[in-house]
């Protein structure tokens, strides 16, 4: 026989006698499904939201502030600032209009859907040029806003979020009403969370002085910014949008590395011992047999190959069961977390394909190494010592 | 029991493997459970240690508040106390340093009990216009010392233009919060703030009040806010607590995350040990068959099964939940820590520890009770 075969007849008789030892092989099957399903969860969260945060990102867009605002919140910017950078060299320009945005961000407490609580959603105040600056923006529903009137448009994240923000609703805010007159996508981004309105609107309703932020497209950064920060009377910061968004999803991305990293780890670590528990248990079991394939000419090789495949047979079997579990329980969800502006930034949990091929790696890293010495034991036990011992 | 400790011994290292690996993956579990209860432990903590009795007054749109509401506030039946705050923003040196100065006065210090903050030190704030006082952590991160002065680069400008703060260290406190040399608060003088500055002078961020009484707070919050709602500067007031919860909630669910890892960890230990536990009872059924022949009581054996499953767990989970409250370190640097040790994490893991030995250890000894001994002795 050679050593394929051999292998496949005693991985066959391996897996058929398992409804045998069907409590302790359940043991590497659950405690590999309770990793995998922390891990895929927490891996489909960061997924999502690096997704929200980076479609948001383009490289050739620019934040531009106050100097030392840790956030287009914490921003202001004078009028007279504002008209200076606008014509800065380095953005681009569209037949005469640069397309730069001088826009107001202000906080709107909207109750969450199914919470009593509220929480702050972003409202934007925007000029008309923002839409030529930020092309991804498009109305689903409804129309645009007026410029001058108390409208504003949602976006789709957050109408999915927040009680009260559909088409035709009002909303109060400081002590008017705005009628929601449209509802907008912007291809999953961060903007998505926000509502848009006219910048004068916002500013008017706010007794704002003048702006907080300019989001504008460049031809050429380094002249935009060699511009910009050799004026220090200006003392303003430029940044491109992917370098922004990074620095501000840092907390998020804290916690979501030590969910997966340090708690999944530390998880997968007690799998394998438990793993290397079982297979030595299934193992000592079955010595009498092992020695009898040895004696009747079987290698040690497919011996080897079969225990490391049942430990792996059962480590996967365990990271299917955890990636169901986590795919049933979150796909499709959304979660909502604190974002740069001390608003919400609502991001969708995505159980991709490569979120479930990492699980399940991890769970055959389980099983290989759970597998290992017990299948190098196996390997080695005495043939003579064995049978006489029964 | 303890007459039973030499076949307790003798009983757990029947299977060295088995027993190790077993208490290996108990070390691991209880590990993630320690860290786990140290980060519940500072969530607590955080929730706790702020005051019922404090209300703050914010702005609600962001407006900055007049001074003249601190008299309009303290005018209200049951307010006690009140101070104002304003802030400072801004970096030393490099935009990747920033640091952020809290803008108030002496009466600061009764609502902040936590500061260590010597009389010396509070006098030489008082003494000195731009005196600030700085926590450990900034001090010993840009080697401040008292004396130093310091530039700080702030949006805020000065009323002549000047982005430049020129602060002078008068003191480097610690708090009763953090632990040693961790200290990241820092306050300078109101009245020199807001006499430098450019923008709304008199006017601060937000005030705080004590009441006497903490049931009347969600009361005493609405009538400040009545006060204010219609005027130029609206305010949003709610108690520290509820702040805080706020601002706890706003760091992730993480009550249903260290729940649900908790329970599923429990859960797959029992499954291990309660295996491991059985299958040893299992080998050894016909020894403990003799023994009963001997003369040994059921419940003996069912104490002796007891003592190895606690043998075998206690220990290893113990260890892990020390070691895994050190690991709390790993925890991201925004999650609020408690300095002291985790006691009621620790204690609960160990009743876990000591429930999960017991469970595991229950099944094979009520198997064993239930075999009739002549079938016992044949296996």
């Amino acid at each position: 026989m050679s050593s394929l075969t051999q292998f496949i007849a005693v991985t066959d008789m391996n897996i058929r006698n398992l409804p045998q030892r069907i409590g302790t092989s359940l043991v590497v099957v659950i405690g590999v499904a309770g990793v995998v399903a922390v891990l895929i969860s927490v891996l489909a969260m960061a997924t999502g939201f690096s997704h929200t945060v980076a479609s948001t990102a383009r490289n050739d867009r620019v934040l531009i502030f106050r100097g030392g605002s840790q956030s287009e919140l914490s921003s202001s910017l004078s009028r007279r600032a504002a008209a200076v950078i606008i014509d800065s060299p380095g953005i681009r320009v569209e037949s005469t209009q640069p397309l730069a945005s001088a826009e107001a961000i202000v906080m709107v407490n909207v109750p969450k859907k199914g919470d009593k609580d509220g929480a702050n959603v972003a409202l934007r105040g925007v000029n008309p040029v923002a839409f030529a600056v930020r092309p991804e923006i498009k109305l689903i529903s409804g129309r645009m806003f007026q410029p001058g009137l108390d409208e504003l448009i949602v976006g789709k994240a957050a109408q999915i979020q927040f009680q009260g923000l559909e088409v035709g609703k009002k909303i109060a805010i400081r002590g008017t009403e705005w009628s929601i007159v449209g509802n907008f996508t912007s291809g999953g981004d961060t903007h998505e969370s926000e509502m848009l309105a006219d910048v004068e609107a916002v500013i008017t309703a706010y007794r704002r002085e003048g702006y907080q932020a300019i989001t504008a497209l460049v031809d050429d950064f380094t002249k935009l910014k060699d511009t910009l920060t050799s004026n220090p009377e200006l003392g303003i910061e430029v940044v491109r949008e992917p370098d922004y968004y990074r620095g501000q999803s840092r907390q998020v991305d804290a916690i979501l590395f030590f969910v997966a990293y340090v708690v999944g780890g530390i998880m997968a670590i007690g799998a394998i011992f438990a793993a290397l528990n079982t297979m030595y248990a299934a193992v000592s079991a079955r010595t009498l047999e092992i020695a009898t394939l040895r004696a009747i000419g079987f290698g040690p090789l497919p011996i080897v190959a079969s225990i490391l495949s049942e430990s792996l047979l059962l480590s996967l079997l365990g990271g299917l069961l955890g990636a169901a579990v986590a795919w049933v329980v979150f796909n499709g969800n959304a979660v909502s977390t604190l974002g740069s502006n001390f608003t919400q930034i609502v991001f969708p949990i995505s159980v991709d394909a490569r979120v479930l091929v990492t699980g399940l790696i991890w769970a055959a890293v389980v099983g290989l190494v759970g597998g290992i010495f017990p299948a190098i034991r196996a390997a080695r036990i005495p043939v003579a010592a064995a049978l006489q011992a029964q | 029991m303890t007459k039973f400790l030499p076949l307790i011994w003798v009983g757990i290292w029947r299977k060295p493997t088995r027993t190790v690996l077993t208490a290996l993956a108990v070390l691991a579990g209880f590990t993630l459970l320690g860290t786990l209860g140290a980060v519940d432990a500072g969530f607590r903590h955080a929730r706790d240690r702020s005051p019922l009795d404090v209300l703050q007054v914010d702005a609600r749109f962001g407006t900055p508040l007049p001074l003249a509401y601190l008299e309009q506030i303290a005018a209200i039946p049951g307010v006690t106390a009140m101070v104002p705050r304003a802030f400072l923003g801004g970096f030393y040196q490099q935009p990747r340093n920033p640091i952020f100065f809290v803008a108030t006065d002496e009466r600061f210090f009764s609502f902040r009990p936590e500061l260590l903050v010597s009389d010396a030190q509070k006098r030489r704030l008082a003494e000195t216009p731009n005196g600030v006082l700085v926590g450990t952590s900034h001090a010993n991160k840009y080697g401040w010392k008292t004396g130093d002065q310091i530039p700080l680069q702030s949006p805020t400008l000065q009323k002549n233009g000047d982005k430049t703060w020129m602060l002078e260290i008068v003191g480097v406190f610690d708090t009763t919060f953090d632990p040693p040399g961790t200290a990241r608060f820092t306050m300078m003088n109101y009245s020199y703030f807001d006499e430098n500055r450019s923008g709304p002078r008199g006017t601060a961020n937000g005030f705080m009040a004590r009441i006497s009484n903490p049931d009347d707070a969600v009361r005493i919050s609405g009538e400040i806010d009545a006060l204010f709602a219609n005027s130029g500067a609206p305010t949003r007031t709610m108690s520290e607590r509820t702040s805080t919860e706020n601002n706890l909630q706003g760091l992730g669910n993480i009550n249903v995350l260290i729940n649900g890892v908790a329970a599923a960890v429990l859960f797959m230990l029992l499954f291990l040990t309660g295996n491991t536990m059985s299958q040893s009872a299992q080998e050894r059924m016909s020894e403990f068959a003799t023994m009963k022949a001997m003369g040994f009581e059921g419940r003996d054996i069912t104490a002796i099964l007891i003592g190895e499953s606690l043998m075998q767990c206690l220990p290893a989970a113990i260890i892990g939940l020390l070691v895994g409250v050190k690991l709390v370190v790993l925890s991201p640097q925004n999650f609020p820590r408690d300095i002291n040790p985790p006691w009621l994490a620790i204690t609960v893991g160990v009743l876990a520890a000591v429930i999960v030995a017991l469970v595991s250890s229950s099944l094979p000894a009520w198997r064993l009770e239930r075999r009739p001994l002549t079938e016992a002795l044949r296996d």
